[in-house]
């Protein structure tokens, strides 16, 4: 069995970099490509650590509290949850949103910033795509948990049947279908695509017999030549280009299950771009939410550094900013449009029974990422970590917002409801959180979080960078 | 932001309990357009309010809890009970057939319904109605067109009837003290008892004591030796001599088959019946046999929502002893005294229908689209108050026919003459053209108070001063211009009722309450004769039912009875007493006294657990009698299946017990009563010609409703006797006649007055006495629930659920009372008081009623049924526990004290406030006249070619509906109607609560106005079958499409249930199966349903089908014969129910369609077709005819 080691080899395009004096190194200072891998593999072939035990132990504990709690839904019906007539739809669609949105930073970061080429995008782009990956097998339960009947999910696919029946291609909801698998599929595909060097790597490092066998099968006999590495390279170029307007579709796509609509709040041309917008928004607090205790506890610094908070807190301030602006437009043309309905609807946001949620949704969307604007505090882990945070509750809520309070007073005062979760909607949103994590900690174990081979090929450049500083 | 609107946005307080009214009058005095509003803490906007909903909605906290109990009683409501199937498992099955007919039974065709006619009675007073019949299995009941009671509409109670019949938890076998026994059994020891006790008589004589009073020297029963038997049999062959041919019996039936002496045995048993209220013609002619063969017998009567003060009052005016019939299709204006008559009572779908042909006197179809001119004219002609209209002509052509889907049974047809008789009575008249007018002056705010233009919310004790006052401005006989102390808005009212009532002398009417004081009928009608209503608008027919006139003196004596050991023998007749009783008698207490008590019940209730002996009683769908409708009409009672359980018998059965013929059928009992009464010679015919018909002597009553059945082969009594016996000898009148004018009115005497004068000063000494306490007081008043009655159908699922009109509260009851007033008592909704009234207590929540008057609070009786069925387990409060029988109805000074805590009620609609949409569009006659085309103003509709998609051309037929709302009276017979027909499920009180209640038809209601007083406004709503459907595009597997003939249909079996077609539903008509409602284990519920229509499991969403089985069943008869369907030939559940003729379906192709011509006309809209949505059911603005000289309301007008 050969080893493999790439440092060598005919590097991937050398793309010409703009030197960024200014900017603290994608990689810190005094890496060789050695201590690079070395960090990157210590995660994989190290001891276990017992954080890591129990971590996944809590989150496993949660997930199986969902296993249970989806079982219970699909014993008794939807009819566990708080939703009713007139609130038809509830946490389940709100939390598939949510997910479907935090599922955008790693295809964002991978496909659009390798296009744009932004080389810190390397130290985070396998650990947000696995997050994408992960983020869209959550969301892709929620459209099947949320059925009435869900052992008929497969109605919603175009397959030919002996009913002679076809989907309602008019219903947003099968485009989400095509939107979500299709997001999914090529989510997957990226990933993978991305690892095959790094499983080869593995298999060639690793002791353990299943280990090796495994990344032996996935690593798909990759053995480093040059024809394998131009093969990759435009593979991964295409599928970059593939995703790039994929990232664009899915949450317009998604934003159409409202938008084709005739309820107001939910009826809104602005809903593509905003929803896109705030997907970007969410996903780039997540991998934050992520990557910032994870970086402290397998003592990444050196690879996910400064430069990387200060660049993600960046796009997380202006899109930010995109979505005030998607709020702001709504309250215009709420008022402007003159329809008594889209205007109860406003007031109904501030005064009514959800202005809580509304103006935490403010706070937390609007209000508290303006500190990003300064660059003292994008630096801040911890600071940039609160705000993430922050970001991730109120992105939900935008769409808790978007979801109840638009449903639950609409055209016929008779007809008005409300709507409260109940304990089976948080178990199942709790739980896919669990599941999530679950997913997240079993990767950063059993699979390099950080693409091995393109932090080697930094490593060159990034002392090109701190040379030329020293010129 | 809002338009000229400005939004309802309270700088939020603190923390205040309560609504601050005078900020809400403040807010309501400022407004300009219409407003309209739901509930008062919306109206606020409060922070309580949102506080409110989270208490009612404390799913959070209970989640866990919660879950396992919602299953339970879910479990409970839907199945009964299991135990019970396993009960069923004891009784014989009946035997299966499991190979085909080989002699097929006469008219059945395997799959299609029979229809049959038979009668349902609610207080003894019967109801023509018409079954549906699926193979021998009954299922859903309709209005019988012939009966004038009916006129083919139907009420909530005999709607959902059916499903008592099938009722999981009735009782199923005979059982002494809790041991399944037999009917041989209770046979004997019925006639143990005569032997017994006619051996106990005589050693009470032989002691010399006199029967019935020196009971306390009677030896203890238990002193008797045993060998009374012996005794008994020795005297048997020597009283036969003395055996007399008691008077009840009527020759045809056949010879008692007593052994001789049988008479003399029974002479001394003391024997009580107690009955609810009795119409039927054979029961009674029993009661007056048994009555005869036991002289030391008595019947009491009590039914706790009868009219108590009805007869007494129409005593009090002179009329004897009558009850009053009304005629509205003479009666221009109309005033009600605390009274519903359109909804409740014996002759309310009577009423409701009269009603609505008055209300459309005066727009008939091709009026409505007349040009302004003649608009112009009309409105001139209106202002002037005079008859130079043209002859108007009924929107309805003659005959609409309303066939159902009837195969073999009796044709229903004419079901709308009721209408077209109006017409032609009332153009004799001579009040040409004008609709009806309707002054209500009410306490608790009803349907009917609903409809009226003027509306006067009094308490019960000043609506006795303004019928006093308003009989004195009549110069009617006990009326008091001056007196009657009133302030000056009641005066200022009076004045202009009576003004109004006088200028239509001939046609006016005034209408006390079934509930009202005996008094305020007295004034009624002295007011009636004062305007010649007596004979025109009004007349006067024997009572329909009988026994004691004064039922609670009736029940008081045999408390008395009891409680003196008086009594050998109780027999109860159904009625559930012990639950009903007034709470003074304590008559729970007084039956423990009672040696051997036998109750004839359908299921196991308060009374049953203190009686010795159960008897199932049949219902009446299983079971022979027959009944009297309101107007003295007979109709028969016929079973539509076998009894379910082989020991039921009915009240006619039992009594025959007591007769010695223990093995009579019902059916032999009734033939035998009719036998001889009927059909001159030619008895069969006319027997099955009455069963067919179900009417007897049909022709007649269906040519002029409100008239008697003239039958010329039966004597007419020489008028009413009071008293027991002697009533009994009146009952066989098939015809009544009219108490003559003069007769009427005249004998209100100064006592009367001063009897009221003490009555007052009795309250005012109440007050007094409670105000010493310090605790605030209200005057509270009593009436049956509008859903479940007395309490009787407690356990009936279907009626628990539906939403009460106007409080739209469903599974409890509470205290209603006025805003002001829950200000003053510092309480508002859902906070529970304690009510005290001389030693008794009460801890109910309270529900803030607008409308309802200040000072007073309205409890519906019926609910804390203590012992009952699962399904009305641990529903409401009981309002018997106040009501004695010195304020059956009316309590004056009940303290109030507020309780603390909060009571979750399920209210399905009242969560929510309407501001400023034009949903319920209405304006006066006047209005509509002067500008016809103001419907249409207040909402812009696009333009037809709006759409995306390209239009559909419906060539065939294009299925529509029109709903008036000028007739709706929120009655709820509509929804109840649905939910049979289309088997909707019951979801119980949390998944009400929790927003998730099944029906597809539901009546919303609006307030306008002042808080106070307001506008109350009924509008159904039902899929609205949208041309361009929102809920089509966005379902993601095709599961609600359009069809070629323009419904919006649901396939269930593809249905996946994401639920978008709800969410994108602006009607929010869709149903949802959030679990598995409908309850498909126990076997008996299944036999509840209509086989034409899918029964849903969960995950599924259902909605209105506009009926499509009976769509489709017109639409292969009428291919069967090659012709098109008629207009007509199919009615929807909702539209048979109704008893006002709200509702119209057909053909919007066929221009000459009823639908088609409601549809042309100004006055109809489309609810939300700003959304272009394009709905095919419409709506007709609602008008109303309010007295100039009243002031108008100011926010009646503004658009």
């Amino acid at each position: 069995m050969t080893t493999f080691d790439p440092p060598a080899q005919p590097a991937p395009p050398a793309l010409p970099r703009l030197p960024k004096p200014y900017e603290p190194a994608v990689v810190a200072p005094g890496h060789t490509q050695a201590t690079v891998t070395d960090q990157v593999n210590k995660v994989v072939f190290g001891k276990t650590p017992l954080w890591w035990l129990a971590a996944l132990g809590i989150s496993f504990a949660i997930t199986m509290g969902f296993l249970f709690a989806v079982i219970w839904l699909f014993a008794k019906g939807v009819g566990i949850w708080g939703i009713n007539i007139p609130v038809g739809w509830g946490f389940a669609i709100v939390n598939f949103v949510w997910w479907i949105g935090i599922g955008h930073a790693g295809t964002l970061i991978s496909a659009i910033l390798l296009l744009f080429r932004q080389e810190w995008r390397t130290s985070i782009n396998r650990f947000a795509e696995a997050m994408t990956l992960f983020a869209v097998a959550c969301a892709g339960l929620f459209p099947i948990l949320h059925l009435g009947r869900p052992w008929l999910f497969y109605w919603l696919l175009p397959y030919p049947n002996t009913m002679s029946l076809w989907p309602q291609f008019r219903s947003p909801l099968i485009w989400d279908v095509f939107a979500v698998s299709t997001y999914g599929t090529v989510s997957l595909l990226f990933w993978y695509v991305g690892l095959v060097p790094d499983l080869a790597s593995i298999r060639d490092r690793a002791k353990a017999t299943w280990t090796r066998r495994l990344a032996g099968v996935f690593s798909l006999g990759w053995r480093g030549s040059a024809k394998h590495w131009h093969n990759y390279e435009m593979l991964y170029l295409l599928l970059a280009g593939l995703a790039t307007p994929l990232v664009l579709s899915v949450h317009t796509v998604v934003s159409f299950d409202f938008a084709i609509s005739i309820i107001p709040g939910w009826h809104t041309t602005i809903f593509p771009p905003y929803f896109v917008a705030g997907a970007i928004y969410s996903g780039f607090a997540m991998v934050i939410t992520l990557m910032v205790p994870l970086r402290w506890l397998f003592g990444l610094k050196d690879l996910v550094t400064e430069r990387h908070l200060n660049a993600m807190a960046k796009v997380m301030l202006a899109t930010g900013l995109i979505v005030a602006y998607g709020y702001l437009i709504e309250i215009f043309v709420a008022w402007y449009s003159g329809v008594d309905f889209e205007q109860f609807l406003l007031v109904n946001r501030f005064t009514g029974p959800y202005r809580f949620q509304y103006a935490m949704l403010w706070v937390c969307n609007i209000l508290v990422p303006q500190v990003l604007w300064i660059r003292r505090f994008r630096v801040q882990p911890l600071l940039v970590w609160l705000v993430s945070m922050f970001i991730n509750v109120g992105m939900w809520l935008e769409r808790y917002v978007i979801v109840v309070v638009s449903l639950h007073r609409d055209f016929l005062p008779s007809s008005w409801g409300m709507f409260e979760g109940t304990f089976w909607d948080w178990a199942i949103y709790i739980g896919t959180i669990g599941f999530f994590l679950s997913l997240i900690f079993l990767f950063v174990r059993f699979l390099p979080m950080i693409s091995g081979f393109e932090m080697r090929h930094l490593v060159d450049h990034g002392h090109h960078t701190t040379e030329t500083e020293k010129a | 932001m809002r338009g000229r609107e400005s939004l309802p946005v309270v700088s939020a307080p603190a923390a205040p309990r309560r609504l601050d009214l005078a900020v809400l009058r403040e807010r309501l005095a400022g407004q300009t357009g219409p407003r309209f509003w739901r509930s008062l803490e919306e109206l606020a906007e409060t922070p309580e309010f949102e506080e409110m909903l989270h208490r009612e909605f404390p799913r959070q906290a209970s989640v866990w809890a919660g879950d396992g109990v919602s299953r339970r009683r879910f479990l409970q409501l839907m199945s009964a009970s299991l135990a019970l199937g396993g009960l069923a498992g004891c009784t014989r099955q009946p035997d299966e057939k499991i190979v085909p007919y080989v002699d097929m039974p006469e008219g059945i065709v395997p799959g299609k319904p029979l229809f049959f006619a038979t009668t349902h009675t609610l207080n003894g007073y019967g109801r023509g109605v018409v079954v549906e019949s699926h193979m021998g299995r009954p299922t859903k009941v309709e209005g019988n067109p012939h009966h004038p009671a009916s006129l083919g509409a139907t009420d909530v109670f005999a709607q959902a009837s059916v499903l008592d019949l099938y009722d999981p938890g009735r009782l199923q076998a005979i059982s002494h003290r809790g041991r399944t026994t037999s009917w041989a059994r209770l046979t004997e020891e019925i006639g143990r008892l005569a032997e017994e006790q006619g051996a106990r008589a005589r050693a009470r004589e032989a002691l010399g004591t006199a029967d019935g009073q020196g009971a306390a020297a009677v030896p203890a029963p238990a002193a008797v030796p045993a060998e009374t038997p012996a005794a008994g049999a020795g005297t048997a062959g020597a009283g036969a001599a003395g055996a007399t041919t008691p008077p009840g019996e009527t020759g045809a039936v056949g010879a008692p088959t007593a052994g001789p002496g049988a008479a003399e045995e029974r002479r001394g048993v003391r024997l009580r019946v107690l009955t609810g209220a009795v119409s039927s013609p054979t029961l009674l002619g029993q009661l007056d046999a048994l009555l005869a063969r036991y002289p030391e017998a008595k019947w009491h009567v009590w039914e706790p929502a009868a009219a108590h003060g009805a007869r007494a009052g129409v005593r009090q005016a002179g009329g004897g002893d009558r009850e009053p019939v009304y005629d509205l299709s003479q009666a221009q204006v109309v005033l009600t005294l605390d009274s519903d008559f359109l909804v409740t009572g014996a002759g309310a779908q009577a009423y409701a229908r009269q009603f609505t042909a008055g209300r459309r006197r005066w727009h008939g179809a091709e009026k409505m689209r007349a040009g302004p001119a003649a608009l112009g004219e009309m409105g001139k002609a209106l202002a002037a108050g005079s008859g130079s209209e043209p002859a108007p002509t009924d929107p309805e052509p003659a005959g609409a026919a309303t066939t159902g889907p009837a195969a073999a049974g009796p044709s229903v047809t004419d079901g709308r003459a009721g209408g077209e008789g109006a017409e032609a009575g009332h153009r004799e008249t001579g009040h040409a053209a004008e609709p009806l007018r309707l002054y209500a002056v009410e306490s608790t705010p009803t349907p009917t108070g609903s409809m009226a233009d003027h509306r006067l919310p009094l308490p019960p004790s000043q609506i006795l001063a303004f019928a006093r006052r308003l009989a004195g401005e009549l110069g009617a006989a006990g009326g008091a211009r001056n007196g009657g102390r009133v302030d000056e808005r009641i005066a200022a009212f009076a004045r202009a009722a009576a003004e109004d009532l006088r200028a239509h002398s001939g046609a006016a009417l005034v209408v006390p309450g079934d509930y009202a004081p005996a008094e305020v009928h007295a004034l009624a009608h002295a007011m009636n004769r004062a305007l010649g209503a007596v004979g025109r608008t009004v007349r006067f027919v024997a009572p329909v039912t009988h026994g004691p006139a004064d039922q609670a003196a009736s029940l008081r004596e045999l408390v008395a009875d009891l409680e003196a050991e008086r009594v050998d023998a109780l027999v109860i007749l159904g009625g559930n007493p012990v639950f009903t009783a007034p709470a003074d008698f304590e008559l729970a207490r007084a039956m423990q006294q009672a040696p051997l008590a036998i109750y004839l019940t359908a299921e196991d209730d308060e009374t049953a657990a203190l009686c010795h002996w159960l008897v199932p009683e049949a219902h009446y769908l299983e079971s022979w009698g027959d009944a009297r409708a309101f107007d003295g009409t007979v109709s028969l009672v016929q079973p539509l299946i076998a009894p379910l359980y082989e020991g039921s018998k009915t009240a006619a059965e039992l009594v025959a017990a007591f007769l010695d013929r223990p093995d009579a059928t019902a059916h032999e009992l009734v033939r035998e009563h009719w036998q001889g009464r009927l059909g001159g010679g030619d008895f069969e015919r006319a027997w099955r010609r009455a069963l067919h018909d179900g009417v007897i002597a049909a022709p007649a009553a269906a040519a002029a409703p409100v008239e008697p059945a003239a039958g010329e082969d039966v004597e007419l009594p020489s008028g009413a006797v009071a008293g027991t016996a002697g009533t009994v000898a009146a009952v066989e009148a098939l015809r009544t006649e009219a108490v003559v004018d003069d007769e009427v009115g005249g004998g209100i005497v100064e006592e009367d007055i001063l009897d009221e004068v003490r009555r007052e000063d009795r309250a005012r000494e109440a007050a007094a006495a409670a105000e010493a306490s310090g605790l605030p007081t209200i005057e509270l008043v009593f009436r049956p629930d509008p859903t479940i009655w007395d309490g009787r159908w407690a356990n009936n699922g279907w009626l628990q659920e539906i939403p009460k009109p106007l409080t739209k509260l469903a599974w409890d009851n509470a205290l209603l009372v006025s805003p002001r007033t829950a200000d003053e008592l510092g309480v508002t909704r859902a906070d529970l008081v304690t009510l005290r009234r001389a030693g008794r207590t009460l801890t109910v929540p309270v529900w803030v009623m607008p409308g309802h008057a200040d000072g007073c609070g309205t409890l519906h009786f019926g609910y804390g049924r203590r012992r009952v069925g699962p399904v009305g387990r641990e529903t409401g409060f009981d309002a018997y526990s106040l009501r004695t029988s010195d304020a059956l109805w009316t309590a004056p000074a009940v303290e109030v004290e507020r309780a603390g805590g909060v009571y979750p009620l399920a209210c399905t609609q009242d969560h929510f406030s309407m501001e400023g949409r034009h949903l319920v569009r209405h304006g006066t006659f006047r209005e509509f006249a002067e500008h016809p085309t103001f419907v249409h103003e207040m909402g812009h509709v696009p333009e037809d070619d709006m759409s995306m998609y390209p239009g559909y051309e419906y060539e065939g037929y294009a299925w529509g509906m029109a709903v008036d709302l000028n007739a709706c009276t929120g009655c709820n017979a509509c929804v109840a109607a649905c939910v049979v027909e289309n088997n909707s499920p019951v979801v119980g009180k949390e998944q009400v609560i929790a927003g998730r209640e099944m029906h597809w038809l539901r009546i919303d209601r609006y307030y306008e106005g002042p808080l106070d007083d307001p506008r109350i406004h009924h509008q159904p709503v039902m899929c609205q079958h949208c041309e361009l459907a929102p809920c089509e595009v966005v379902c993601p597997v095709a599961a609600t499409v359009h069809s070629d003939e323009g419904t919006n249909d649901m396939i269930y079996n593809r249905c996946v249930g994401t639920r978008y077609c709800s969410n994108n539903c602006p009607y929010k008509v869709r149903r949802f199966n959030f679990l598995q409602y409908v309850d498909t284990e126990t076997e008996l519920l299944k036999m509840v349903r209509n086989p034409d229509v899918t029964v849903r499991g969960r995950g599924v969403m259902e909605k209105c089908t506009y009926c499509i089985q009976r769509i489709n069943a017109a639409r292969i008869e009428s291919k069967r014969e090659g012709r098109a369907v008629r207009d007509g030939e199919i009615v929807t559940a909702c539209q048979q129910a109704c008893p006002s003729d709200a509702i119209v379906f057909g053909d919007v192709n066929d221009p000459g369609s009823r639908v088609s011509r409601w549809k042309d006309q100004h006055l109809d809209y489309g609810l939300l077709a700003e959304l272009n949505t394009r709905p095919r059911t419409s709506y007709l603005a609602k008008l109303t005819h309010p007295n100039p000289a009243l002031a108008e309301r100011t926010d009646v007008e503004g658009r």
